[in-house]
């Protein structure tokens, strides 16, 4: 082969990269400018776990372990106890609340089912997904960290309407 | 009940089954599953829960199984669509005014009526009426009841009429609204929390464990007793280090005591993680100076160094708490490390007497149940030896057993007797001799007993067939337990076995006698050495007021928590409790039991054994345990007689105890003991007083761990529904009415003499302050 | 004013130790009903006796029912039993007419719930409760026994069938 057979068959290569890349200029554009644009996201996704509170502010969790037995990695810890003060001055919506609850994420797999396992709708998962740490312990996330009057949300997602379509590639083409 | 064998038929199948036999037992020994709630083996029987439905042919409903006793030639189905829908019906009923608050009940995950409704419950609730609210309530400190969650089974009843024979508790109101409850609404009982156990539901909680965790959540070890001399088998819940509950339950543990304990077993554990446990070996550098922090290596050193100094002046005392492993070692301490013979243990009776002249076998508890005829001289098993009591009302309940009672104080069990010797006060031995000697006659005045009850009480004796069962305890002297022992056998004919049942106070009190054959008295072992390696504290106050333990050069004392021993000790060093080492307890039937470790040991502290052979190391013998329980009993088992050829695998199911075999002297002749006995008797004086009033429940129990009262638990109610935990962090004050401690129990307690070893820890019981 | 919870016992007796004293002559009284029963069946005059102590106390208080658990060697609970199980014996003090309104199946259908009403509103208080002036106590009990003219209700020991509400007006316009 000779040079100038060479640069040609490059420039045709070239060519043709580039008409792909130009066709697809004025179509719509698939990544976006995180963290400067917020992330999209299912309305079912399963980020960082929420702690709910009911309508007066009372902690809905009973410690009741179910959601630490459903677990498949065992990275949910619970120590209950018992507050007999009245409603109005409770922690926890029952008299029977958790004095700890730690979730581990450098265990936890996102899977779901302590949110299937729970009985009182106390726990969800929440749509934050920025979990990244510099200290392995810090992954420990302990109550504070987990209730929905507590934990700091993301401003960097928006979640999808129902009807929105996110990730469609595999329907259209 | 008879050997006799008829023949039934359940579901196709014919089975040979011994007559008199209950058809629920029947079928369920043949694993055919019978759901109910209410039978209870060997308990009266109920049919409230209706869950035991079957089809009986010719019969012309469906019968409940659980009351029909089995008859010859008996067709029976216990699976049928028909009986299915009556016991899905009756689970619908059931759970009809049920609240479904599982997540909130301490019970989940370990209810029987949560598991049946697995089985036999409908996904639908077709009732829509409002359930009956009633507020949850403390019955006592430590009993919680929830009523709404009751089924009506009435176990809690029966069990409290019939194992503990005080009918605290019972079925109030009528129609639905019959509650389980109490009058007045709080519990006036010796706490034994036997209802908490046996409910299959959660209507009766443990109030101490309220709220804590989850039954799958514990880690379940099985253990033995550490308070009474039952042995009584119990299961440690565990979890991060931290002991939760002690349940009996059977889906747990499968002892000789069922799912019976009581209040000490069962809620006697806040020793273990409290918080004035001794974290750190401490030496007093002078005397009359501070215990100070140290480390192991340091006090092991330190200790080792004064005993050179000592050499075979060093005494070895061991509680009977500890473990057979710890006081065998030391035993072992005492002759080869130091060469001395002054080694004993701190009983507040001796046992030897009564197993040096043992002439008949020892009675296992299930003899007890089973028994004819029980001969009780003195001692209050109810108080001290529960689970005996338990066994001794139930033979005479439903086995139509004669109870016999020679006591100076009419005793609780009298009620149950069917003859009941009362004596003068302090006069047991004095029975005890016209007893063994019949023909003694100048004694009768001392007793206070017509000759016709000592004759009627023989007769009855004579006349009795079947097993025959002696007990007696620390009420009576030596020579008195030593001649009883020993003539025990003359009642023996073909018609009938004598056992002897003994009565000691403590967890190990049997397994120390055998561990510490040859040894000394107390007081010698104290007058005698110059040093002192005490494990576990002094049980007798003498032995601190003569003086003795401040005139030692050097003590050392192995204990959990600092007590008026540890007020003249040297160097004390941190102790294990009963649930943080391995080991094994001999209970007063003879029987070998394992104590698993449940729980590490907690801050710096090390199972007694370990710190002895710590220091047997440093001066120069290996014992060769290498700090190997199994290793420390096979060194036990093979120099001790009774216990040759044992090994832990043999004790590893707690179902089937080993009962070592305590040689059988035969008869002896006792003429020195029999004449001491008599000058002893001659001496006494003379009076016509006699104790009348029977003593209240737990008037002993609740002075050995001083856990509640009467007065605490209303106190308690008065104040709304408050988790009982600040009575519990310590299970060791009593309190007034107006919530301060309770203090002259103490003082009352050091007045009851001996009982005050019970003050403090040995290898068990926290119990409160200074002597 | 509907008719409200099941009335509770439990938890509304102070509970003392203390024993009640009664004449010679009410003690022989109570003996003599003793000797009706076999001596190994003391509890059987266990009803007999209740009634005595409600007659001469009231009600059954408690220092009656320490009275009788001694008395019959019996436990304070298994009294307690007996008291609750049964409507005519009474653990508080009630008024001067004891109305006692039966709630079970054939009362309940054809018209209990509007008779309770209409006398818990007529006087002022809640069924298990006492009037201010000690006269009327208003309690619902089990099956008295008189299907067929139901709604019925006892007042002390006289049955009242039958019932509607003029016919209650005119009868607790008679008894106040």
């Amino acid at each position: 082969m000779s040079l100038i057979s060479d640069v040609i068959q490059s420039t045709k290569a070239i060519l043709l990269g580039m008409k792909e890349t130009i066709s697809q200029l004025p179509k719509q554009s698939w990544t976006v400018q995180y963290p400067d644009v917020p992330i999209t996201v299912q309305p079912r996704y399963r980020g960082q776990h929420l702690l709910h509170v009911d309508e007066m502010g009372k902690e809905k969790c009973v410690a009741c372990y179910l959601c630490a037995a459903a677990c498949p990695s065992d990275c949910i810890y619970i120590e209950a106890e018992t507050d007999p003060r009245p409603y109005e001055e409770r922690i926890g919506r029952d008299e029977r609340f958790a004095r700890v609850y730690n979730i581990d994420y450098g265990r936890c797999i996102f899977c779901g089912y302590c949110v299937e396992a729970c009985p009182k709708d106390a726990i969800t998962h929440g749509y934050n997904f920025e979990l990244s740490v510099y200290n392995r312990a810090d992954l420990l996330k302990t109550k504070d960290d987990l209730l929905i009057t507590k934990q700091k949300q993301s401003k960097n997602y928006r979640v999808a309407l129902s009807s929105e379509d996110v990730d469609s590639e595999y329907k259209e083409v | 009940m008879s050997t006799e064998l008829i023949k039934v038929t359940i579901n196709g199948q014919e089975f040979a089954v011994e007559k008199g036999a209950r058809l629920i037992d029947v079928c369920r020994e043949q694993a055919f599953n019978i759901p109910s709630f209410c039978y209870y083996q060997d308990l009266a029987l109920q049919a409230s829960c209706r869950m035991c439905l079957v089809r009986i042919e010719k019969m012309p409903k469906l019968q409940t199984s659980c009351t029909i006793t089995c008859t010859d030639g008996m067709i029976v189905t216990t699976q049928s669509a028909e009986i299915e829908k009556a016991q899905r019906a009756m689970g619908e009923f059931l759970l009809a005014n049920h609240p479904l608050d599982c997540p909130v009940c301490d019970r989940g995950g370990e209810c029987e009526l949560q598991e049946m409704i697995f089985d036999w419950g409908d996904v639908e609730e077709r009732f829509v009426e409002s359930k009956n609210a009633t507020p949850e309530k403390f019955l006592s400190p430590i009993v919680a009841n929830d009523p709404q969650r009751c089924i009506l089974c009435k176990r809690c009843t029966r069990v409290c009429d019939e194992w503990m024979g005080e009918d605290a508790i019972e079925a109030g109101n009528r129609g639905v609204n019959t509650v389980i409850g109490t009058y007045g609404g709080w519990l006036d009982c010796s706490q034994c929390g036997n209802c908490i156990e046996v409910c299959p539901t959660g209507t009766l909680l443990d109030g101490t464990y309220r709220h804590e965790t989850r039954p799958w959540e514990l880690d379940q070890t099985i253990s033995t007793d550490t308070y009474s001399s039952d042995g009584m088998q119990l299961s440690i819940g565990s979890r991060g280090g931290r002991v939760h509950r002690i349940v009996a339950r059977d889906r747990y543990v499968d002892g000789l005591n069922g799912e019976f304990l009581d209040v000490k077993a069962r809620f006697g554990h806040g020793f273990v993680n409290h918080e004035e446990r001794i974290k750190t070996p401490l030496i007093r550098y002078k005397k009359g100076g501070k215990l100070i922090p140290t480390t192991w290596d340091e006090a092991i050193h330190f200790v080792t160094n004064k005993f050179k100094e000592s050499g075979n002046n060093v005494g070895v005392v061991a509680s009977p708490r500890l473990t057979n492993e710890s006081i065998f070692t030391l035993k072992r301490f005492a002759k080869e490390v130091v060469g001395s013979e002054n080694y004993t243990i701190s009983d507040v009776e001796d046992l030897a007497p009564f197993f040096n002249n043992l002439s008949v076998p020892l009675a296992t508890h299930k003899e007890i149940r089973h028994a004819k005829t029980i001969l009780l001289i003195g001692g209050e098993p109810e108080e001290e030896q529960t689970f005996t009591a338990k066994q001794i009302r139930q033979a005479v309940r439903n086995g139509g057993a004669k109870l016999i009672i020679v006591h100076d104080t009419p005793i609780r069990l009298t009620a149950q007797a069917s003859q009941f010797i009362h004596v003068n006060p302090k006069s047991l031995d004095a029975f005890a001799l016209a007893f063994a000697d019949k023909s003694d006659k100048t004694i009768l005045s001392k007793i206070g007993a017509a000759q016709s009850e000592i004759d009627d009480l023989l007769k009855l004796i004579g006349e009795s067939e079947g097993d025959f069962i002696i007990m007696f305890g620390r009420d009576l002297s030596a020579e008195a337990q030593a001649v009883l022992a020993n003539v025990a056998g003359n009642f023996a004919s073909e018609k009938r076995r004598v056992l002897l049942h003994p009565l000691p106070l403590y967890n190990n009190s049997v397994g120390a006698n055998d561990m510490m054959a040859g040894r000394k008295s107390l007081s010698d072992v104290l007058i005698n050495s110059t040093a002192l390696l005490i494990g576990g504290s002094l049980s007798k106050p003498s032995a601190l007021t003569d003086g003795f333990l401040s005139r030692k050069d050097f003590i050392v004392v192995q204990e959990m928590f600092e007590t008026a021993t540890t007020e003249f000790a040297d160097v004390v060093l941190p102790a294990a409790s009963f649930a943080e080492t391995d080991g094994t307890f001999t209970n007063n039937t003879g029987f070998v039991q394992r104590v698993r470790q449940a729980v590490e040991p907690v801050h710096q502290a090390k199972a007694d054994w370990i710190i002895t052979s710590m220091i047997a190391r440093e001066m120069g013998v290996d014992f060769g345990y290498n700090f190997s329980a199994p290793a420390a009993f096979r060194t036990l088992a093979d120099s001790i007689d009774a216990y040759a050829g044992l090994r832990y695998p043999h004790l590893k199911d707690e179902s089937k105890p080993v009962q070592v075999k305590h040689p059988i002297a035969g008869k002896k002749d006792l003429s020195k003991e029999t004449d001491a006995l008599r000058r002893g008797v001659e001496a006494m004086p003379e009076t016509n007083e006699k104790i009348i009033g029977t003593p209240k429940v737990g008037h002993k129990l609740h002075r050995l761990t001083t856990m509640t009262s009467k007065t605490a638990q209303f106190h308690l109610l008065a104040h709304g529904n408050p988790k009982p935990e600040n009575l519990l962090v310590s299970p060791l004050v009593q309190f007034n009415l107006d919530g301060t401690p309770r203090v002259e129990e103490k003082a009352e307690a050091a007045s009851a003499g001996d009982r005050i070893s019970d003050v403090k820890r040995t290898a068990g019981v926290t119990l409160d302050g200074k002597v | 004013m509907a008719s409200v919870a099941p009335t509770f016992y439990t938890n509304q007796v102070q509970v003392t130790d203390e024993v009640a004293n009664f004449s010679p002559e009410v003690v022989e009284e109570m003996y003599l009903h003793l000797t009706k029963y076999p001596p190994d069946r003391k509890r059987s005059a266990l009803i007999p006796l209740l009634f005595v102590i409600q007659r001469e106390r009231g009600y059954v208080d408690n220092e009656g029912v320490n009275f009788l658990a001694r008395f019959l060697d019996l436990e304070v609970t298994d009294i307690w039993e007996t008291v609750t199980f049964y409507s005519m014996f009474n653990l508080r003090p009630v008024g001067k007419h004891h109305i006692q309104i039966c709630k079970t199946l054939s009362c309940r259908i054809i018209g209990e719930p509007k008779i309770t009403e209409h006398i818990c509103n007529r006087l002022g208080i809640h069924v298990g409760e006492t009037t201010d002036d000690e006269k009327f106590t208003v309690s619902l009990v089990e099956c008295l026994g008189s299907c067929g003219t139901a709604p019925m209700m006892q007042i002390g020991f006289d049955y009242h069938e039958d019932l509607t509400t003029e016919k209650v007006d005119k009868l607790l316009d008679s008894l106040s």
